[in-house]
């Protein structure tokens, strides 16, 4: 698609493409990778350090651990994003702290902050979900889908 | 762009070797694993102990199981294992091979075996008990469907 743009443009636009990305600076990919991967994983080290203590000190299962876990990280989430402590570590590791459920919590809670000017129903109340809604959709959407290829495979395809 | 490439290419193959292993568990050895944490419990309890011990002589010779505990009632049996650490990723066929094996083992009792943390403890704690004093055969038989209970909840 880009590419087909790219020769239908006039020959200034295209030698200025040029002359553009050979001074761009270069995304450094891989470093944003690692960064990611280790905040990332320190996210759901913490996580795991959490539910091993509800399996230890409260009545949960491994099966069962997961909600009040979540809950925990969300709770811990938004203290942070209150305090303005998260967006640090949203800029310094990207996706590391964005795919997380934490930072779910942060896309719902940072927009409640955003918006609490405009008052709590038409500034909080259409506002929060603004960024959660759309995982909210095709989180459920997919589910539907998945589902639905399960259920034919199984009566149909007798898996 | 030729390294994004790359990598989505060398994540793919890594899935694909990930996905190929066959049979879970090793055959069991000849030897007892003698690293396995285990105790055999007394046999002089209100309900003889005897299957959970007898369980516990079986699972004791694979290689990759690292706990067991078990306790019976005269109507069900409760077992708990705990894997080798890496081997965690194969850990719903283990569980469901080794669920068959016990099944064919105790046909006169229900089987339910678990590889969850939560019920090693539990389990672990009530063999202590049972070590300590003789329980009445109908605390026993509450307590062990409590955990068995416990053991199938889901969120």
């Amino acid at each position: 698609m880009a590419d087909k743009k790219k020769k239908n443009a006039p020959p200034d636009a295209q030698e200025y493409q040029a002359f553009q990305q050979q001074r761009e600076v270069q995304r450094p990919i891989v470093k944003n990778c690692i960064k990611a991967f280790f905040v990332g994983g320190f996210i759901c080290f913490i996580g795991q350090i959490i539910s091993t203590f509800y399996i230890y000190f409260f009545h949960f299962t491994e099966q069962t651990v997961g909600n009040p876990t979540v809950a925990t990280l969300i709770f811990i989430t938004m203290l942070f994003t209150g305090f303005g402590f998260y967006d640090r570590i949203g800029q310094f590791a990207g996706a590391g702290s964005a795919v997380p459920v934490t930072g779910f919590g942060n896309a719902v809670i940072s927009a409640a902050i955003e918006h609490r000017t405009e008052g709590f129903i038409l500034g909080v109340g259409t506002n929060m979900f603004k960024l959660a809604g759309p995982v909210i959709v095709y989180g459920v959407f997919s589910a539907f889908v998945v589902a639905l290829i399960k259920t034919i495979l199984i009566q149909w395809g007798g898996l | 762009m030729q390294l994004g490439k790359w990598l989505l290419i060398s994540a793919f193959l890594f899935t694909l070797i990930g996905c190929g292993t066959d049979s879970a568990l090793d055959p069991p050895s000849k030897q007892r694993n003698e690293d396995i944490d285990l105790s055999e419990i007394s046999t002089d309890q209100s309900i003889s102990q005897e299957p959970s011990n007898r369980a516990k002589d079986i699972l004791s010779h694979y290689d990759q199981i690292t706990t067991i505990k078990a306790v019976n009632s005269d109507k069900e049996i409760l077992i708990a294992i705990e894997i080798k650490h890496m081997e965690r990723f194969k850990l719903a066929k283990i569980r469901e091979q080794l669920t068959k094996e016990m099944k064919e083992e105790f046909d006169n009792l229900k089987v339910e075996l678990s590889t969850d943390k939560k019920i090693v403890m539990e389990l672990d704690k009530l063999e202590k008990n049972l070590k300590k004093q003789v329980y009445p055969k109908k605390d026993l038989q509450k307590k062990l469907n409590k955990l068995v209970e416990f053991s199938k909840e889901q969120t």
